[in-house]
């Protein structure tokens, strides 16, 4: 069987499926991407693995705990660390999340949904900044999923193109969350796309989520992508205005790599489909 | 600062409220779904620390555990940006603030450094071995020694027998070498005296062979000769363990 080699689509590295993916014969995908907070300061066995993954793929890095959300300062220290790591490893992508993950000195380690409010919007900007400064290079900011307002004055979209516009970053736009909020929040998911500055996509994310109650998804990234989400992707991926690489997220529930590797082919083939007629437009 | 301290209040409210569960009021906020964060940051926290201890976990009835779970998270600011790293947070939380589970499990103290150890151990920054000061003049050649080691002193042989078997009557001191293999890179415990202890970290602290030589003279009051036999074997058997090599 041959190696399928993407060109556009990545996979988010787990230590579940380190060893087998090293030597795994099926695929070789277009990059991979890791949590910083997983790896920086990490030696012996985790560190010979990621060394060997590091010299065979580019390593995009998507952060988790930064916070830039949060009322907390930013850890300079650890961005300081970042920018050490994305250098000894040449890694020309960092992406963070629209949310906060500390509060009151506490990190909480997982995504709460910010106020959409104006203050909140110039608080995040600045911020990104700040980080883009440090780092010498801009980030993709990502939209989260989330599961209840917080004391929101704006719309969502608004506030996150006001947020965009102040930061002047790029956009990870994960498909998924785009999805999963529209069903919590009952709006169309197609429609708010457009109202996104698509642009700024850098990047895209993909994943699984569960149905927990009939009106509520949690984004697990615990099952496959349905079809619906592939749907939304293709009909997203011709209003960009370039190619941007498609990440494949899996972190719980994690099947063999052959399945794995199934939905990237399928994410694969929508790129070369569109990218494709993307291109022949131009 | 750009963010209103109302907003600030907001975000306080809500994180506060994922991490104890208390009541509050957020303009907006959803009260059927808020429980889903809760739940959420607690299921990550608690299989963060099983994962980390699953030897105390085993010990500790499972209703004292989940209560010196919800406990730690809603008590303690987590610091570090690592999650694996919170292990030793909890584990410190417990020494201070529940000193009644280490009265009802004698070895829960030894347990949670053993495991602890492994797990930082594992993970630590690579580096580089340290030459033995001296150690051409007195062997023939200069030996390197790995310093990805930790030198424990526990109070049961939790790393000889199954810590729910211990008792009273096991009591005692026992030196244990935690040391991460240099070609698996996994952790390795071995029982070591407490002159092979004293040794190692004498080397650590970059102390001269005739230095060490010297001192345990008159620290073990041994006979020179005595001394330097135990040296030799003590070069040879962590050369056999792959911890110690010549250049």
């Amino acid at each position: 069987m041959a190696v399928q080699n993407f060109q556009h689509t990545g996979i988010g590295f787990r230590r579940e499926f380190a060893e087998e993916f090293l030597s795994n014969g099926f695929f070789r995908p277009a990059f991979i991407e890791v949590a910083p907070e997983n790896w920086i300061g990490i030696g012996g066995y985790w560190k010979r693995i990621f060394d060997k993954i590091a010299a065979t793929y580019p390593v995009y890095l998507h952060g988790l705990s930064l916070s830039l959300g949060g009322p907390d300062k930013l850890d300079k220290k650890f961005l300081k660390e970042v920018k050490t790591f994305m250098k000894e490893y040449n890694i020309m992508l960092y992406s963070e999340h629209l949310s906060f993950a500390k509060c009151d000195n506490a990190h909480l380690y997982d995504l709460l949904p910010v106020p959409f409010r104006m203050d909140s919007a110039k608080h995040i900007a600045q911020r990104i900044q700040s980080v883009q400064d440090m780092l010498g290079t801009r980030i993709a900011l990502e939209i989260v999923s989330y599961y209840t307002p917080v004391a929101a004055e704006m719309s969502e979209s608004d506030f996150i193109n006001e947020v965009l516009r102040l930061a002047d970053c790029e956009l990870l736009l994960d498909v998924n969350n785009i999805y999963v909020n529209a069903f919590n929040h009952n709006y169309n998911a197609n429609g708010f796309i457009d109202t996104l500055p698509l642009e700024k996509v850098k990047y895209i994310h993909m994943a699984g989520h569960e149905l927990v109650e009939p009106d509520l998804i949690i984004d697990t990234h615990g099952e496959p992508i349905i079809d619906e989400v592939y749907g939304l992707f293709e009909k997203t991926i011709p209003k960009l205005s370039g190619q941007v690489p498609v990440l494949l997220e899996r972190d719980f529930n994690i099947p063999e790599l052959q399945v794995l590797g199934a939905e990237m082919e399928i994410l694969e083939q929508i790129c070369n489909n569109k990218f494709r007629r993307l291109h022949d437009v131009a | 600062m750009m963010l209103h301290k109302d907003t600030r209040l907001v975000q306080q409210n809500f994180a506060r409220y994922c991490r104890t569960g208390g009541k509050i009021q957020i303009p907006g906020v959803l009260p059927e779904r808020i429980p889903y964060y809760r739940k959420m940051l607690s299921t990550v926290i608690d299989e963060t620390l099983i994962s980390a201890f699953p030897l105390a976990n085993g010990l500790i009835d499972s209703k004292e555990w989940a209560d010196a779970v919800e406990n730690f998270f809603s008590l303690h600011d987590c610091s570090a940006y690592q999650v694996w790293k919170i292990a030793d947070e909890f584990r410190q939380f417990l020494i201070v603030d529940k000193k009644e589970l280490f009265q009802k499990y004698p070895v829960l103290h030894d347990l949670l450094l053993f495991e602890w150890t492994e797990m930082d151990l594992f993970n630590t920054p690579d580096t580089v071995p340290v030459p033995i000061k001296g150690s051409s003049k007195f062997f023939g050649c200069t030996y390197l020694m790995n310093t990805e080691i930790r030198i424990l002193q526990l109070s049961f042989p939790i790393h000889l027998q199954k810590a729910a078997s211990l008792s009273d009557a096991d009591r005692g001191i026992y030196i244990v070498l935690a040391l991460r293999n240099p070609e698996s890179k996994f952790v390795e415990f071995i029982a070591i005296s407490v002159f092979h202890a004293w040794l190692l970290e004498q080397i650590i602290q970059k102390q001269s062979i005739h230095t060490i030589l010297h001192k345990s003279e008159n620290i073990f009051n041994q006979k020179s000769t005595e001394i330097r036999i135990q040296l030799i074997s003590f070069v040879n058997h962590f050369t056999n363990l792959l911890f110690i090599k010549s250049t």
